[in-house]
């Protein structure tokens, strides 16, 4: 039903969360146990001790009921893959909250982002200081909400006013190209 | 006009007609079949788990062309939409999971449960996560909510609607039926249960035409969920049962069944709400419990979605 994640793969999602906020993120969910269940994707969920007592109860009664499928365990932090660790929408709410240089846009980058484009550079209003071309970043609006995650394209002295400065890797829009 | 001739204009199969006559008698019947063809404005709930400055966010929707009104003091966190530009659907704040459309009468059910931080909650027909969400509200996030659905094809958009309104929550994918085996024992359980939606024909005209077999049908799995409730609710918990459906056999007919069947169980009075009415009672059909009228039945005519709504406690 579902499992732990190892060591290693902690160290995986660490290294990944580390990037776009500056510290070991995971230490956030301190509390909390970081569990895996493998449907399509391996994906990583962080349940509070009183969920997980829940889940184990339920993992030992599920025998007794047809088809029992766990779907969803309180917050989904992302999907594991075999190099590499995909942040989920979620838990870019969360990380958001403590990065401090923020990558803001415009109303229009707002718009074009969420609508599953990446950034112009003319869209930009803040760029952080710590720009590095490959780096994650979570995108915010002028209002300060986080809007998805990016990544940098190419350095500032690269790039003209109109061309990219930022692909997207996923946003909040997915939920109504979703179909969601 | 006969009302037998005014509903075959309006597409009415005619035992939806006889049935609703023998129920709710002509006059009502008339103003039913009148309202479903007036449209009501929709309406949003402020989801306060990703906004916690709900005024502000009126005032930036206010902006962007959305004239919101609050009819009253319940539902808490609901607005009417009265004018607006486009659909909220497309708005940032929806994306952001700060907005969710939802009509009034269908923010009744968990305003009444009234779920607490701390407590043990489930949804026994949780997609697609709505009201589910209104819970994890209520309770902050705070506590365990465990939702349950049976359907795999209403999973993807109940876990797409959760991770976009911050709900924390487990969602188990089975019947319902079946959840006693898990041992599980909840404080409140909401069973939102599946129906025919005769209270929201104004969305979906289809169901006009709905055969009285299929109201039978469903009132079968209704009980079954709901004898699942039952078995699964903690000493003093509660159970709010919901349909949006008019058809007292998914309703005050259910609810007699569950209260001959467990005398722990007993039926509460509700707050009544947006013109909500008593439940029907024995003089409408001898196989109702006269104590349905603690129940409730928000009518359409009353310009909101058609709903039934009974909370009922185990001793």
């Amino acid at each position: 039903m579902f499992r732990y994640i190892t060591n290693a793969e902690k160290r995986q999602i660490d290294s990944v969360l580390a990037e776009i906020t500056g510290f070991e993120s995971s230490s956030l969910w301190s509390k909390s146990q970081m569990i895996l269940i493998h449907r399509k994707q391996n994906r990583v969920y962080v349940v509070p001790p009183r969920v997980l007592d829940l889940l184990k109860t339920i993992d030992q009664r599920k025998s007794r009921t047809k088809g029992l499928k766990l779907e969803f365990a309180c917050k989904e932090i992302g999907v594991l893959m075999q190099d590499d660790f995909h942040i989920g929408l979620e838990v870019i709410y969360e990380l958001a909250a403590y990065v401090e240089d923020k990558f803001v846009v415009n109303q229009t980058g707002e718009l074009d982002f969420l609508f599953g484009k990446d950034i112009s550079r003319e869209n930009v209003l803040s760029l952080p200081r710590n720009y590095i071309k490959g780096k994650k970043v979570i995108v915010f609006s002028k209002d300060m909400c986080p809007l998805g995650l990016a990544q940098y394209e190419s350095t500032p002295e690269e790039v003209g006013s109109s061309s990219n400065i930022a692909t997207n890797l996923i946003d909040f829009g997915y939920y109504l190209r979703s179909g969601g | 006009m006969s009302i037998e001739q005014q509903g075959k204009e309006l597409g009415y199969r005619s035992s939806v007609l006889e049935r609703w006559t023998r129920f709710f008698g002509e006059e009502r019947t008339r103003k039913l079949i009148s309202a479903f063809e007036r449209p009501i404005p929709p309406a949003i709930r402020i989801n306060t788990l990703r906004e916690d400055k709900p005024e502000i966010l009126i005032k930036k929707l206010g902006l962007k062309g959305f004239k919101l009104e609050k009819l009253s003091h319940f539902p808490k966190f609901g607005y009417q939409i009265l004018d607006a530009r486009n659909s909220i659907g497309v708005t940032t704040e929806y994306l952001l999971g700060k907005v969710q459309m939802q009509s009034l009468a269908s923010q009744i059910p968990v305003e009444i449960l009234n779920p607490q931080e701390g407590e043990t909650v489930g949804d026994f027909c949780a997609s697609p996560g709505v009201k589910l969400s209104q819970i994890a509200q209520w309770m902050n996030n705070h506590g365990v909510i465990v939702g349950i659905e049976k359907a795999t094809s209403r999973i993807r958009r109940l876990k797409s609607n959760i991770t976009r309104l911050g709900v924390s929550t487990i969602v188990l994918r089975m019947d319902a039926i079946y959840a006693p085996n898990l041992d599980l024992k909840f404080n409140k359980i909401l069973v939102d249960a599946p129906c025919s939606g005769s209270g929201i024909i104004r969305k979906d005209k289809m169901r006009k035409t709905m055969k009285s077999r299929e109201v039978r049908r469903l009132s079968r799995i209704q009980f079954g969920i709901l004898q699942a409730a039952v078995q699964c609710l903690e000493n003093q918990g509660e159970i709010l049962y919901s349909t949006c459906s008019l058809e007292p056999e998914e309703n005050e007919f259910v609810i007699t069944k569950i209260l001959e069947r467990y005398p722990e169980i007993s039926l509460n009075n509700i707050p009544k709400m947006l013109g909500m009415e008593n439940g029907l009672d024995e003089d409408v059909d001898s196989r109702i419990d006269s104590i349905l009228t603690k129940s409730g039945r928000i009518y359409p005519e009353k310009g909101h979605e058609g709903f039934f709504i009974a909370l009922l406690c185990k001793e």
